[in-house]
């Protein structure tokens, strides 16, 4: 009983976390799709906090709340069609796929939750050193990382130029052909 | 007050994996195939983080401020790809996407 | 190691900065300096990837073997010479996409751009000795070729490949996190020589491991486009511009081969668990491969096909690695990364052939585009018959001793019926390879022998040069195995 009290808020934490994917999978009107990530991604940052991981919290709601759900939200609005909840939003395979990935689930899950975890005596520190030694080993132990990261990310942002590169920019060299091109967007 | 074992925790990471796999694998709209790649990759952070705390050192940590950065590129990547494709073909659904076949 | 000195860090990675630093330069000059004139951004992303070449080779003569960044970058043989292929694979790309961006009315040196930035991130890859520099190299190989596969926005079919590569390639780099995840749970660590020491002795992963393993296996077999995570390869190589994909074709391949060898030469002692998943792999990758290959009627769904097979051949060296007999397990690595050479000279002189013959509207891909070429255009003709003998393995190429050195090595290391697999299954390849050859040669045109091949000198040397490499490696192996043979 005294078990199942202290584990109350993981319990919570994790049914929200479940309980919200599993309606983002089975939802057909993919816009309450996107609002059903809200709660699930407060759930895993609520999870964070019991893991006393404070920095990663904040970043979660930021990022992931912040950041990359309201860019999908704006996706979704972007390509309307796809809106009309009455399309079929699964294929043909659903039931196949759901009992081989129910499968992989159950053994995923006992396989990690019979772990023999080698004893380790760590020492959970307070909020604002583990914040300090993360910041201090991202510019010392994972400093290459941190730069590749960049490079990603510009990466990334080049990729972003050109895919929103309008298409009537007029081609530096006019080429008679381009204008012949048989699937040119006509636009 | 007993701490909750970690391999609860990955068990939790473990099912949330699966739950992303499922929609990645029934699913015929490229949004909600990302939404449920989310979902996979939060069950990786979560496992990540959950490990990170038991052998208490920064590594899983660390590994999660990357994925997360990535995964927000790849968000700006996928949906600029999306919104592209939707704006050359006026419909995103996977399965009349099909020029290229097998 | 030693944080304080990090000069020598950043002189170990320097062929790395100087390209970022040419991507830098040709984003900015591209706009602001030279005003879009594409002859200049060309020439510098040529240019700062040959230097980047000579870098690491002038390293390859020196030497030095070291690590960087606290252990997490290592710069040891196999990362350097397969940094060399890396660089090759840019540089040929780079004079393929020279005249058939102009042609196509895809001009935008954001092109360069990405390629340069891809190959910096399967360098990082080749060169990775952690988790987590393995991951982000990945990433950004990845992320620069879903964009490039549709760089071509007047195109559909380029765009489709783009949005499926992208799809797939998310959902495969979920699962290689995931596995990730899992081997640092398993572990405790992320840095291969931790790893390494962790499990010394252990002769079974303990679950959490092998599941990483597993995950890890898949995100990496996708990248590498083996059976049964290939289904991208025939979409994204048809769909995608030719000259991205003979780019594509090398230099994901090479850093997915180069992340594999790394990451189970690292799992060694585990031999038992993970050597018969990729003895599986590598028969169905080879023997359907192959087969789907026989049926099709594009040149470039058919090279995809192929490319998938010769995957399938380079897993054959990473399970004869596993051996007691330390001249085999070198043998096995050797026959790996000359095979590699090998089919990067091959596939991108393949492809290059049919970025040459490209016209303004039209990609030349299917079989009937090919057909009776020989009379047509004698010269890219004869260079195609000699990649395809190659590719199919007949004798004096590169593609015949690149086989030859796995098939023994495999013999040495006691899979001998992986050698033989190996070897009937080639045999059969060569029906599909001498079929484009007898369609080129043979058979009568179906088409008006009218379009001249306009994508010009820079094409043409990209792809004589390859047919060159075939030949004198073919002819002289010796000259190939003294560079790979550096891994002793």
């Amino acid at each position: 009983m005294n078990s199942i009290d202290s584990h109350l808020p993981f319990l919570i934490m994790s049914a929200l976390t479940l309980g919200s994917a599993l309606v983002v999978v089975r939802v057909r009107n993919i816009v309450h799709a996107g609002f059903w990530l809200l709660p699930c991604f407060l759930g895993v940052a609520g999870l964070y906090a019991l893991l006393q991981a404070h920095f990663f919290v904040v970043v979660q709601v930021l990022i992931y709340v912040g950041a990359i759900l309201v860019l999908m939200l704006f996706a979704l609005m972007l390509t309307q069609d796809v809106m009309n909840p009455n399309k079929p939003q699964t294929n043909r395979m659903s039931l196949p796929i759901g009992v081989f990935c129910i499968v992989f689930a159950a053994g995923v899950a006992a396989i990690l939750t019979g772990h023999q975890w080698v004893n380790s005596n760590a020492v959970i520190l307070p909020a604002n050193v583990q914040t300090r030694q993360l910041g201090q080993a991202l510019i010392g132990e994972y400093a290459l990382p941190f730069e590749i990261a960049s490079v990603l990310l510009l990466a990334a942002l080049v990729g972003a130029i050109v895919l929103a590169k309008s298409e009537k920019e007029p081609a530096p060299l006019p080429l008679p052909t381009l204008a012949a091109l048989p699937d040119s967007k006509p636009e | 007050m007993p701490a909750v074992p970690t391999s609860y925790y990955l068990g939790l990471s473990g099912v949330l994996f699966t739950i992303g796999m499922i929609g990645v694998l029934i699913k015929r709209n490229p949004i909600v195939i990302f939404m449920c790649i989310e979902l996979m990759l939060n069950a990786v952070n979560l496992s990540f983080i959950a490990s990170g705390r038991h052998f208490g050192h920064m590594a899983g940590q660390m590994m999660v401020i990357f994925v997360m950065a990535i995964a927000a590129a790849e968000v700006a990547i996928g949906l600029g790809i999306i919104v592209a494709i939707f704006r050359t073909k006026e419909t995103i659904n996977i399965d009349e996407i099909n020029l290229l076949k097998y | 190691m030693n944080g304080v000195n990090i000069s020598e860090d950043l002189y170990q990675i320097l062929p790395l900065i100087v390209l970022w630093g040419a991507a830098c330069v040709i984003l900015m000059g591209d706009v602001i300096l030279w005003k879009r004139s594409r002859g200049i951004t060309a020439f510098l992303s040529l240019a700062s990837c040959l230097v980047a070449m000579w870098l690491v080779l002038q390293r390859v003569v020196s030497g030095d073997n070291t690590s960087a960044f606290h252990d997490s970058i290592l710069n040891d043989p196999l990362a350097l010479i397969t940094t060399i292929a890396l660089l090759v694979t840019a540089s040929l790309s780079i004079l393929l996409a020279w005249s058939y961006l102009k042609n196509r009315g895809m001009n935008h040196g954001e092109y360069y751009v990405l390629l340069i930035l891809s190959v910096t991130g399967a360098m990082l890859m080749a060169s990775a000795n952690d988790l987590i520099i393995l991951f982000i190299g990945l990433e950004i190989l990845s992320f620069s070729l879903y964009i490039l596969a549709g760089f071509s926005r007047n195109e559909v079919k380029s765009q489709e490949s783009s949005l499926k590569y992208f799809l797939l390639g998310a959902f495969a780099s979920a699962f290689l996190l995931y596995g990730i995840a899992m081997i640092y749970g398993g572990t405790g660590s992320i840095n291969f020589d931790v790893i390494a020491k962790e499990i010394q002795g252990a002769t079974a992963p303990n679950p959490m491991l092998m599941i990483g393993i597993a995950l890890l296996l898949v995100g990496l077999g996708f990248k590498a486009a083996v059976i049964p995570f290939h289904q991208w390869t025939p979409d994204v190589y048809e769909g995608a511009p030719t000259s991205v994909t003979a780019y594509m074709a090398g230099a994901a391949k090479i850093g997915a081969f180069a992340a594999i060898l790394r990451v189970f030469n690292t799992l060694m002692p585990f031999h038992e668990f993970w050597v018969p998943a990729i003895y599986i792999i590598a028969v169905l990758t080879m023997v359907f491969g192959n087969l789907l290959a026989i049926t099709q009627t594009n040149v470039k769904r058919m090279l995809a096909y192929s490319s998938i097979a010769h995957a399938g051949y380079l897993l054959v060296a990473v399970v004869s690695m596993v051996t007691s007999n330390v001249t085999a397990h070198d043998q096995a690595i050797e026959g790996a990364l000359f095979y590699l050479f090998a089919y990067i000279f091959m596939t991108i002189g393949a492809f290059g052939v049919l970025v040459y013959l490209s016209s303004h509207d039209k990609d030349y891909q299917t079989f009937d585009d090919i057909r009776g070429l020989a009379r047509r255009h004698p010269l890219p003709a004869y260079l195609m018959m000699f990649f395809m003998l190659s590719l199919g393995g007949i004798p004096p190429t590169m593609g015949f001793v690149g086989k030859w050195l796995i098939f023994i090595a495999a013999i040495h290391s006691g899979q001998v019926g992986l050698a033989i697999v190996m070897a009937l299954v080639s045999v059969a390849a060569v029906y599909y390879y001498l079929k484009v050859v007898w369609m080129m040669c043979f058979e009568a045109p179906t088409k008006a022998p009218s379009d001249i091949p306009a994508n010009g000198f820079p094409a043409l040397l990209s792809v004589t040069f390859c047919a060159i490499a075939t030949v004198i490696f073919g002819v002289l192996p010796d000259l190939m195995i003294n560079i790979t043979g550096l891994i002793r």
